[in-house]
């Protein structure tokens, strides 16, 4: 009843136009009537009036939309009412299929005058394009059909209807909902911020959305073989790079980045590829082949050969792979850091060194790896070849010509007259002895024994002695032997004398007077006792004599019926030539 | 009568235990001179034990037991010659010459060394001599071999040599 009430004084008043009012349709986000939105945003519009000073007691509006371009988000009560008007809504509905009605009227005091809002409707975008939301305001067509936009305003203490002066709609630019990843930007920043979280929503473009949309980021990452690594974000939508960097040089971690924006029932997508690299990486530089003989070694300064961009180099840790057996590595470095100081105690290093001889030049591939606190690493390969050993000599120093008693069997220690590099593979050295017609060749444990033919004397013998190694030769040398024959007592040059010690039988010593000597020998020999063997001793000269020598000679026991010994003494003179030799024979009982 | 018996027989009593109490003395004293010779014998055994070491050309053993003696006796001439050859023979020519001469201040002409009865003044007086010509002390060495031959000699070093070899055969 009320409400036919209010529409007899509308209908009275119809033709009044208030001066100066004006109602407009505007954005409550921007307070815009130029709006752009996406399809499918939600547009909150409200209806904004300006009555001047003077009051009013109610307001009437119709709004035309297009369907085809706008839903109207509540179909039943279209408008909620705003602050301006306190009093009835008398009107609140859809009053065709392109127009919806409010309408309020304040019934007592105090009335509201000014400006304020009186509703507000949503719509959401439907269709992409340009479309209008307007009052109708056409004094022929909506007032014929009572859908015209009015209001009431005192005068004369009574309401009386009144037309809005200025009336602004509000016009919609409705766009495709669109997100769209600033790949260049993007890229950039991930190149010029190693190691930092990149916010990805700062690289994203979303247009014609009211306000900062809500962005969904769907993440996939894979190393450089395919093998899918973890990848997340941070509450603020910040990709968190730190335990994504690859640890090796050369290896690129790829990161999908899919980004969403749901607006209504829109859906926008865009994708993009971020490479991630870590510039931190220790980076190791082509490595020299390191080249070195058999039995000695090369030494790598590592620190030469890394560059990390950390100057982390004192902290990297060293690590080799696939360590061939037949080297050995040397290094304080080599898998030992001081923690207690934070650095290697020496500039790290590698020796290598070849343990075995080797017949041909052996070549061994292995791998270095530098790796920073960080776990960053770096890989190399490193060449090492081994060359076989060139025997630099097989030098016997013996003289070249040796002068031996007769039966007396002479032992030579190879190993003081050998010059052989390296002293290490001595060992390893096979010897032979050319066959001598007169003399027996024996070696032995590097003991060289030459064993004249029984009762044989004579000169010019020459022996050969042959080093192989690994079964080919490698050097060889010859000598002259000489055999002398045993003086008889007539032709003694120089006495030959054996002077028993009193008490101890067992106990003698060979003396010989001669002057002009630079050194003597005697060789012992027991003909008629095979048990005792022969001994060569040196003679020493007697203190404060120019001319007698000594030696003594101890046996372990007197043999039953005695033992008959052959002193045979031979030497230098003071210019180095043989002299003749003497000897002398005596009985032991 | 019978009184008289049986002071006879007292009185034959009384000299029975005179006489058996005389020969009880006599019987100590001699035990104890019994003992004082063993001891005498206890060395001859260390010295002959000695020498029969050496024979077996275990000098060291020799040396050992030659030293202990001279613990107890400093001037025992087996002991000081049996050393004397044993330094000789490990060339240790002073001490050698030590020893020897200390045996030879001891020795009378007659001596005979108890762990080898063929050991004389003599072989001491070589070893000595020998020694003092190991050292070039060929005057000493010509003394220690006129001790020995019994003659005035002067033996130059080749000759001396010789006749050490001679006499020491």
């Amino acid at each position: 009843m009320r409400k036919q009430t209010a529409y007899a004084i509308l209908i009275i008043l119809v033709n009044v136009v208030a001066h100066s009012a004006s109602i407009q349709l505007r954005s409550i986000d921007s307070l815009k009537n130029e709006i752009t939105i996406q399809q499918g945003d939600l547009i909150d519009l409200e209806v904004f009036v300006d009555v001047g000073e003077i009051p009013s007691a109610g307001v009437e509006t119709y709004l035309t939309y297009e369907p085809g371009k706008l839903r109207l988000v509540n179909n039943e009560t279209p408008f909620q009412q705003g602050k301006f008007y306190t009093g009835t809504i008398v009107l609140n509905k859809a009053v065709s299929q392109t127009e919806v009605g409010f309408a309020v009227i304040s019934n007592a005091a105090p009335y509201p005058k000014g400006r304020g809002a009186v509703a507000k409707i949503q719509f959401i975008g439907r269709i992409a394009g340009e479309t209008k939301v307007t009052f109708n305001r056409d004094p022929q067509t909506h007032w014929r059909q009572g859908r015209y936009t009015l209001f009431t305003q005192f005068k004369d203490g009574k309401p009386r209807l009144r037309s809005f002066k200025d009336l602004t709609d509000a016009n919609i630019e409705i766009k495709n909902t669109l997100v769209k990843i600033d790949r260049y930007e993007l890229q950039r920043f991930v190149s010029e911020n190693p190691g930092k979280n990149i916010p990805l929503d700062k690289f994203v473009v979303a247009s014609g959305t009211e306000g900062r949309p809500k962005l969904n980021w769907v993440l996939n990452a894979e190393d450089g073989k395919g093998r899918p690594r973890k990848v997340e974000l941070n509450a603020a939508n910040q990709l968190i790079v730190g335990n994504l960097l690859p640890r090796s040089k050369g290896e690129v971690i790829k990161v999908d980045l899919r980004v969403s924006l749901k607006v209504g029932d829109s859906l926008a997508i865009d994708t993009a590829t971020v490479w991630l690299d870590n510039k931190g990486i220790p980076v190791l530089i082509r490595f020299p082949e390191v080249r070195f003989r058999a039995g000695s070694e090369e030494i790598l300064l590592l620190d030469n050969f890394v560059k990390d961009r950390d100057h982390k180099n004192a902290e990297l840790r060293w690590a080799i792979e696939g360590m061939p057996a037949a080297l050995v590595v040397g290094g304080v470095s080599v898998n030992r850091l001081d923690r207690t100081k934070g650095t290697i105690d020496n500039p790290p290093r590698l020796t290598f060194r070849s343990l075995n001889p080797i017949a041909s030049e052996q070549n061994f591939k292995m791998y270095v790896t530098a790796m920073d606190p960080d776990e960053n690493f770096d890989r190399g390969e490193l060449k090492v070849t081994v060359e076989p050993l060139p025997f630099v000599k097989l030098d016997l120093t013996l003289p070249n010509t040796i002068s031996l008693i007769k039966n007396e069997e002479h032992h030579i220690d190879l190993s003081r007259y050998l010059d052989v590099e390296p002293r290490e593979v001595f060992d390893e050295i096979a010897w032979e002895a050319l066959p001598s017609e007169h003399i027996e060749i024996i070696i032995k444990n590097r003991i060289l024994t030459l064993r004249p033919q029984r009762d044989w004397v004579g000169t010019a013998e020459k022996i050969k002695i042959v080093a192989k190694f690994e079964g080919k030769k490698v050097d060889e040398a010859s000598m002259t032997v000489s055999i002398f024959d045993l003086p008889e007592e007539a032709t003694k040059t120089f006495p030959v004398i054996l002077v028993r010690n009193p008490i101890i039988r067992t106990e003698f010593k060979i003396v010989s007077v001669l002057d002009n000597v630079a050194a003597l020998t005697v060789g012992l020999t027991f003909p008629e006792s095979p048990d005792l063997k022969p001994k060569t001793l040196m003679m020493g000269k007697i203190a404060q004599s120019r001319n007698v020598w000594v030696v003594n000679y101890e046996l372990e026991k007197l043999p039953v019926g005695g033992v008959k010994i052959v002193a045979s003494v031979i030497g230098r003179d003071n210019l180095n030539q043989n002299i003749t030799p003497s000897a002398g024979t005596f009985t032991l009982k | 009568m019978n009184r008289s018996f049986l002071l006879d027989f007292a009185g034959y009593l009384f000299l029975g235990f005179l006489i058996l109490g005389i020969w009880s003395c006599a019987d100590r004293e001699y035990n104890n001179l019994v003992q004082e010779d063993v001891i005498v014998v206890d060395k001859t055994t260390d010295l002959k034990k000695a020498g029969k070491k050496l024979s077996e050309g275990k000098v060291d053993d020799a040396l050992g037991i030659f030293n202990a003696i001279l613990k107890d006796d400093e001037s025992n001439i087996d002991a000081n010659a049996g050393l004397a050859s044993i330094y000789l023979s490990k060339n240790q020519f002073s001490e050698s010459i030590k020893y020897g001469n200390r045996a030879v201040e001891e020795a009378d002409a007659e001596y005979t060394a108890t762990f080898n009865p063929k050991i004389s003044k003599r072989h001491i007086h070589l070893i000595l001599a020998q020694a003092y010509f190991y050292t070039g002390n060929f005057n000493k060495s010509n003394d220690q071999i006129r001790q020995v031959v019994s003659r005035n000699v002067n033996l130059q070093p080749d000759a001396l040599a010789k006749e050490l070899q001679r006499l020491s055969r």
